[in-house]
C-alpha cells in the first residue's frame, strides 16, 4: 500500500572491497545505513577516513572557490521562475561522464583561473593607486610652475595651499600685516580653493596665513609640472584599463567551463559522501560489514546488483524486529503521488499509521476549487505549470509540486464552470452564480468540511480495526457518528423534510450521547473505576463542539472563493466603463491583464495556504498525527547538475 | 450631507481605511526583512516575494466589501436612510477593524517566516502555512460583514 514495507539489509565483504560496494550502493540509491553502535571502529580507520575527506574537501574549496570567481566575473542571471527552483545546469549522461574523465585537467585550470583572479586584483589596486594621484593632481592641473622652483628665491617665498573662503581675505590679512604678496587661484573643487601665494620671505607669511585657516599642502611631486605628470598618469590609466578588459575577458572566457567545474563539484561532492559512509561500517581486520534498510520490494535488485560484482561477500535480507524505528517511504500511484508532497510538508506518517496521500487528494482539489473558483484562472494556473514542467530541468520534487498545482487547477476550472465564473464573465448559467447566492456557497463550503471530517473519523476507525481494537472503533468512532449526525438532524431536520420525526431524532441522539459515555467506561475493572470514567465521558460529548468548529473553519473557503468572485467582477466593471472611451479599450485591456493577473496572483497563494491549512489542521486532528521518519537512501545527489535523463541502473 | 448618507459613508470608510492600514503595515514588515534577506542571497526574492504578499489580502477584503457597498448605494439617487446608513457603518466595522491587527500580526509572522527562507529555504512551505493561521480571523470577520451587508435593503 501507501507506506512501503522495509526490510534490514546486512552485508559483509572484505575490507579492500568496501569501496566497490560502497560506490555500488550510492549509484543505486536504494539502501540507507545505519551506523554501527559507537566503540567497535579501530582509531586506525578514523584517521585514515579524516585524512581521506581532507583531501576531498580540499578539492571542494577549490572548485567553489574557482565558481565563486565564475560568478563574480560572469555572473548567471536566474529568471523569475529560476529564483524559485534554483539553477541547474543540464546535462547528458555522456557530457558528465566526459566532465569527469577530464577530471584531472581541473587542477592546472583552476592555477589559470586563480593566477588570473590575481593579477585582475594586483591590476585593480595599481588602477586605484593611479586614480587617486590624479585625484589629488587634479586641482593643481593648472600650476605651471615646474617642482624643482617651489622652493621660491632667496627674497620671495612660495606658498602653495588650499582655502575654503574667499582667497581675498587672506591677501587682505597679509596687507594689514604689511607683507607684500602677489596670489594667484590655481583651482577649485566643490569646497575648497587652490592658491599659490608669493610672499616677501622676512614677514611671518605662513604663520599669518595658517591663523586665517590657510591650510599649506603642495602636490606630490619632485620634477616637472603637474600637467606633465597627469599626462602620464593618464595614459598609464588607459593602459591599465586596457590591461584589465583582456584579464576580466579571459576569465569570462574561461567561465565557459563552468559546467565542468559543477560536475566536478557534484563528483567530488559524492565521493566525499562516499567516504563519510565509511564511518557507517563495521571494521575488523579483514572484513567489514553494514547495516541498513531496503525498500521490501528493492531487495531483490540490491542483491542481483551486488552478485553481479563478482566480489566474495554475504548478503542477509529480514524482516524489521518489533521496536525498531523503520524509516517511511511513501507510494502512491501517479495521480495520488503529488499530494505526498503536502504529507512530506506536514509530517511523515509513523510506520502505523496510513499514508493521508490519497484521502487528502480529492479533497485538497476540491478545497482549492471552490478557493480559486474561476475556470480561467484554472486554465490559465494549469497552462503555466504545465510549461514550466516541460521548460525547466526540476528534480522531482518540483516535478511533483507542479504536478500538484495542475490537479488542483483542474478542479478551479471544476468549479469555475459550475458557477459560470470565466475570469469573472458569467458567459452562460451556471448552477448557481456566487456572488448572487453566496448563502449557497457558504452551505457548500461547511458540507465539504463535513464530508471531510466524517471521512477522516472514518479512516480513523479503520485505523482501529486494522489495529483489531473493534470496540474503539465501534464505541469510540461509530457511535460518535451517530451522535454528530443526530446533533446535525436536530439542527437542521426540518428544512430537509425531516420534521415529522423530531422526536425520534431527539431520542436518538440522547441515546448515543448515552452509549458514548457508556463507551468511555469499558476497560476499566470495578464499579467504582466505571463511575470516574463518566466525567470523561460528557468530556467526549463536549468535543461535538470542537468537532461543529472545525466544520465551520471551512466557510473560509467561500470568503476565498467570495473574494476572489467579487474582485473579479469590479475588475470587469472598470474594464466595462473604460471601453466605450475613444481608444478607451487600450486602457481596458492594461486594467483587464494587470487587474485579473493580481487577483490571480493573491488568490491563488490564498488558495494554496488555505487548502493546505484544512488539510493539517482540521482533517488530519480526526486521525493522523505523525512524526516517522523519512527513509534517506544513500545516493548520488547532484548540487549543481541536472541529468537530462537517469541512467538506467 | 444626510444623516444616512454620512453614516453609509463612514462604513465604506472605515471597511476600506483600516483594513488598508493594515495590510499595508503588514506587507511592509515582511518587506523590510525580505530586502535584507535578498541583499545577502538575491536568488531568494520567489519565496520571499510569496511570504511578504501574504497580509496583503485584508486590504482586498476591505476593498471588496467597501466596493460592494458603493454599488449598492451608487444606483440610488437621494439621501440614504439612517437605518440602512446605520447598517452600512456597522457592516463596516469587523472587517475594517479585525483586518487591521490581523494584518499587521500577519506581518510578523510572515517576517519570521522570511528567516525560515534565510536558513533554511527548504522548509519555506511551513512558514507560508504559520502566516496563513492568523488569516483565519480576517476571513471570519469579512463572512460576517459580508452577511452584514445581506441584509441591507434599499
Amino acid at each position: 500500500m501507501a507506506i512501503v514495507p522495509m526490510k534490514r539489509l546486512e552485508l559483509y565483504g572484505l575490507v579492500e572491497h568496501k569501496s566497490s560496494f560502497l560506490s555500488e550502493l550510492q549509484r543505486l540509491g536504494l539502501v540507507e545505513l545505519i551506523g554501527p553502535v559507537g566503540e567497535e571502529k579501530g582509531l586506525a580507520t578514523e584517521e585514515e577516513i579524516a585524512e581521506k575527506l581532507r583531501q576531498v574537501e580540499e578539492k571542494l574549496g577549490e572548485i567553489n572557490r574557482v565558481l565563486a570567481i565564475f560568478e563574480r566575473f560572469a555572473p548567471q542571471r536566474p529568471n523569475f521562475i529560476e529564483q524559485f527552483a534554483g539553477i541547474k545546469t543540464v546535462l547528458t549522461w555522456e557530457e558528465q561522464q566526459n566532465y569527469i574523465a577530464r577530471r584531472e585537467e581541473a587542477e592546472k585550470l583552476a592555477q589559470q583561473i586563480f593566477a588570473a583572479e590575481k593579477e585582475h586584483g594586483l591590476l585593480e589596486q595599481e588602477r586605484l593607486k593611479v586614480e587617486r594621484e590624479m585625484l589629488a593632481l587634479r586641482p593643481w592641473a593648472k600650476l605651471d610652475l615646474p617642482a624643482e622652483e617651489w622652493r621660491g628665491s632667496r627674497r620671495v617665498a612660495i606658498l602653495l595651499g588650499s582655502y575654503d573662503r574667499e582667497p581675498r581675505i587672506l591677501a587682505e590679512a597679509l596687507t594689514e600685516a604689511e607683507v607684500p604678496c602677489i596670489y594667484r587661484v590655481i583651482g577649485e573643487d566643490e569646497n575648497r580653493t587652490y592658491l599659490i601665494f608669493f610672499c616677501w620671505r622676512d614677514g611671518q607669511a605662513e604663520e599669518i596665513l595658517k591663523a586665517k585657516g590657510f591650510v599649506p599642502s603642495r602636490p606630490e611631486l619632485t620634477a616637472g609640472t603637474v600637467g606633465e605628470r597627469l599626462v602620464v598618469l593618464e595614459a598609464a590609466a588607459q593602459e591599465l584599463e586596457a590591461e584589465l578588459t583582456r584579464v576580466k575577458e579571459t576569465i569570462e572566457s574561461m567561465a565557459d567551463e563552468r559546467p565542468f567545474f559543477q560536475t566536478l563539484y557534484d563528483y567530488w561532492y559524492n565521493q566525499k559522501r562516499q567516504v563519510e559512509a565509511h564511518r557507517q561500517l563495521l571494521m575488523g581486520k579483514a572484513v567489514f560489514g553494514l547495516e541498513g534498510w531496503v525498500p521490501a520490494g528493492q531487495a531483490a535488485r540490491v542483491e542481483k546488483v551486488l552478485a553481479a560484482l563478482k566480489l566474495p561477500h554475504y548478503l542477509r535480507i529480514s524482516e524489521p524486529q518489533p521496536g525498531e524505528e523503520i524509516p517511511i517511504l511513501l507510494q502512491n500511484t501517479k495521480v495520488i503521488t503529488p499530494f505526498e508532497k503536502l504529507v512530506e510538508g506536514f509530517s511523515y506518517p509513523r510506520f502505523d499509521e496510513v499514508d493521508p496521500s490519497p484521502a487528502i487528494a480529492p479533497f485538497f482539489v476540491l478545497c482549492y476549487g471552490m478557493a480559486l473558483g474561476d475556470a480561467g484562472y484554472g486554465v490559465l494556473l494549469a497552462a503555466i505549470c504545465a510549461v514550466l514542467m516541460s521548460k525547466l530541468a526540476m528534480g522531482p520534487g518540483g516535478r511533483k509540486m507542479a504536478a500538484l498545482f495542475i490537479l488542483s487547477a483542474l478542479g478551479a476550472v471544476f468549479f469555475g464552470l459550475l458557477t459560470s465564473s470565466i475570469f469573472g464573465y458569467s458567459l452562460f448559467n451556471g448552477v448557481f452564480n456566487v456572488i448572487e447566492n453566496p448563502q449557497l456557497l457558504l452551505i457548500v463550503s461547511l458540507g465539504l468540511g463535513l464530508v471531510q471530517l466524517y471521512t477522516g473519523t472514518i479512516i480513523s476507525a479503520w485505523m482501529s480495526i486494522r489495529k483489531g481494537d473493534w470496540a474503539e472503533a465501534i464505541w469510540g468512532k461509530g457511535v460518535w457518528l451517530i451522535f454528530l449526525t443526530g446533533l446535525l438532524l436536530m439542527a437542521g431536520g426540518a428544512q430537509i423534510g425531516l420534521g415529522a420525526y423530531a422526536q425520534q431524532v431527539k431520542y436518538g441522539t440522547l441515546a448515543a450521547a448515552i452509549l458514548l459515555v457508556l463507551g468511555n467506561t469499558r476497560g476499566k475493572k470495578g464499579f467504582g473505576a466505571k463511575l470516574k470514567a463518566i466525567p470523561g465521558g460528557l468530556l467526549t460529548i463536549y468535543g461535538s463542539v470542537s468537532f461543529f468548529s472545525d466544520v465551520l473553519s471551512y466557510s473560509r473557503l467561500m470568503a476565498l472563493g467570495l473574494s476572489g468572485a467579487v474582485m473579479g467582477s469590479i475588475i470587469n466593471l472598470f474594464v466595462k466603463m473604460t471601453w466605450g472611451a475613444p481608444i478607451g479599450w487600450i486602457f481596458a485591456i492594461i486594467i483587464f491583464v494587470i487587474g485579473h493577473a493580481l487577483n490571480f496572483g493573491l488568490n491563488l497563494l490564498g488558495a494554496y495556504v488555505h487548502s493546505s491549512r484544512l488539510q493539517y489542521l482540521e482533517f488530519f486532528n480526526t486521525f493522523f498525527t505523525g512524526g516517522g521518519r523519512p527513509f534517506v537512501p544513500f545516493k548520488i545527489e547532484n548540487k549543481n547538475i541536472f541529468l537530462k535523463k537517469e541512467r538506467e541502473v | 450631507m444626510e444623516l444616512g448618507t454620512l453614516y453609509a459613508f463612514l462604513g465604506v470608510a472605515i471597511a476600506v481605511l483600516f483594513s488598508g492600514i493594515g495590510s499595508a503595515l503588514g506587507v511592509s514588515i515582511g518587506g523590510r526583512l525580505a530586502a535584507g534577506v535578498v541583499t545577502e542571497d538575491p536568488k531568494k526574492f520567489g519565496q520571499t516575494l510569496v511570504l511578504t504578499a501574504l497580509p496583503g489580502t485584508q486590504g482586498i477584503y476591505g476593498f471588496v466589501i467597501g466596493m460592494l457597498m458603493v454599488f449598492k448605494f451608487a444606483g440610488m439617487g437621494g439621501a440614504i436612510p439612517v437605518e440602512a446608513g446605520f447598517r452600512f457603518l456597522v457592516t463596516g466595522l469587523p472587517v475594517g477593524i479585525v483586518g487591521l491587527f490581523s494584518a499587521i500580526y500577519q506581518g510578523k509572522v510572515a517576517a519570521a517566516g522570511i528567516g525560515i527562507v534565510a536558513k533554511r529555504p527548504e522548509e519555506a512551505a511551513k512558514g507560508i502555512v504559520y502566516a496563513g493561521l492568523v488569516e483565519t480571523y480576517a476571513i471570519l470577520s469579512f463572512i460576517i460583514s459580508f452577511f452584514l451587508y445581506n441584509t441591507i435593503t434599499l
